[in-house]
């Protein structure tokens, strides 16, 4: 009984470590995550704020897990640490069977998401992204507001067929079209 | 004095190894897409909340180990397996074969397959088939040979290394009523044909 009784701390401090090993770890994975994909894309050529061309991806270089082969993506990695951002785009309706622009939070949280028949035909949407403490837009502007400089922004457009080189040049065109911008300095 | 100092050194260690352990079971488990439940017709299945920012932490965690920057259900549903219509793990070397007698209800879906997560490297960098390439029967549906064999018509090419493999449906924009009744889905089954 008194062996059992002086191993009760030991048993205490185990599960109460394992515990807190468990929920600090559960909690800070989308953040390692997001910032592990960051790092390959930056070592990939892509730069903070700046709209990554339309290319076509393959295996090799593939370097987001469970990502969509069939969307000719444009992406940005976010630090709005400078001031805040304006993504503006039509979507190609016409080239494309889905599309879609959508913001992430430094911890993947969905923040924003807008697909092309949420868009009226031929019209612009604009997405302003900014911090709290920014201005607001005026109307007419969707207003993102990350809750850290930290975040991701992700264009999806559907290819019609990744093995028609023609139909994904054209659609590669019109994606070339939308624009990621700073709006003034703000920091 | 001595024996205390061992007694704390013994709690430290205790700590530390408790920690280690928690840390180690959290990456395992958030490593793996079927770490949790989930609903759908066999052998495919979802977990309802992907993609939102009210999923709790643990399904926004191993989302972000398996499939970083999904969309909420209203805007794409997911659903995956690793294994085939009788339960066996899918394996590389085998051949399988997807039968649909329908389509989901959605505005455009995809099937892909993933070893360890990513693309399988092959001849004619494909690594998915969707409702714009894919080639259905006369009659409805569709079929699809998952192979490393090459294949007439609808081939997903399997590779030959071994690794996890993973089968993954995205349904955009989907018939709403799909979360609440995610069996009735009509997915392919999943039958083996060869192993090597």
């Amino acid at each position: 009984m008194g062996r059992l009784t002086r191993l009760v701390p030991f048993i205490a401090v185990g599960l109460i470590s394992a515990a807190a090993g468990w929920f600090v770890t559960i909690e800070r994975i989308p953040y390692l995550m997001t910032d592990a994909v960051f790092a390959r894309m930056e070592a990939a050529g892509a730069r903070p704020n700046v709209l990554g061309k339309a290319v076509m991806r393959y295996a090799k270089g593939n370097i987001v897990p469970m990502a969509n082969a069939d969307i000719l993506a444009r992406s940005a990695i976010l630090d709005l640490s400078e001031g805040p951002l304006q993504f503006t785009a039509t979507p190609p309706r016409e080239l494309v069977d889905y599309w879609s622009v959508s913001v992430f939070a430094h911890n993947t949280d969905t923040l924003f998401v807008r697909n092309d028949s949420q868009v009226p035909e031929g019209k612009t949407i604009t997405v302003r992204l900014r911090l709290a403490h920014h201005a607001r837009p005026g109307p007419g502007v969707h207003d993102v507001v990350l809750p850290s400089p930290r975040g991701f922004l992700l264009v999806r457009p559907t290819m019609p067929d990744r093995e028609n080189p023609a139909a994904v040049a054209a659609l590669a065109d019109a994606l070339a079209e939308h624009r990621l911008e700073r709006i003034g300095a703000q920091p | 004095m001595r024996k205390r100092g061992i007694w704390l050194a013994g709690l430290l260690a205790t700590a530390l190894a408790g920690a280690t352990v928690g840390v180690g079971t959290a990456w395992l488990v958030t490593g793996q897409v079927d770490a949790r439940a989930g609903r759908g017709p066999n052998p495919w299945k979802t977990m309802a909340g992907t993609g939102s920012a009210a999923a709790d932490r643990l399904q926004r965690a191993i989302v972000a180990r398996v499939g970083i920057w999904a969309l909420p259900d209203s805007e794409v549903i997911y659903f995956n397996t690793e294994s085939d219509s009788n339960g066996d793990p899918l394996r590389a070397g085998c051949t399988y074969r997807l039968e649909a007698r329908a389509e989901p209800a959605a505005r455009w879906w995809s099937i892909g397959v993933y070893r360890n997560y990513f693309w399988i490297d092959n001849a004619i960098d494909r690594y998915s088939l969707t409702s714009s390439t894919i080639r259905r029967l006369p009659e409805g549906g569709y079929t699809v040979t998952v192979s490393g064999t090459p294949t007439q018509g609808n081939w997903l090419p399997l590779g030959e290394r071994e690794g996890r493999i993973t089968l993954l449906v995205r349904l955009y924009q989907p018939d709403p009523a799909i979360m609440a009744n995610p069996e009735s889905v009509p997915l392919p089954t999943v039958r083996r044909q060869a192993c090597r």
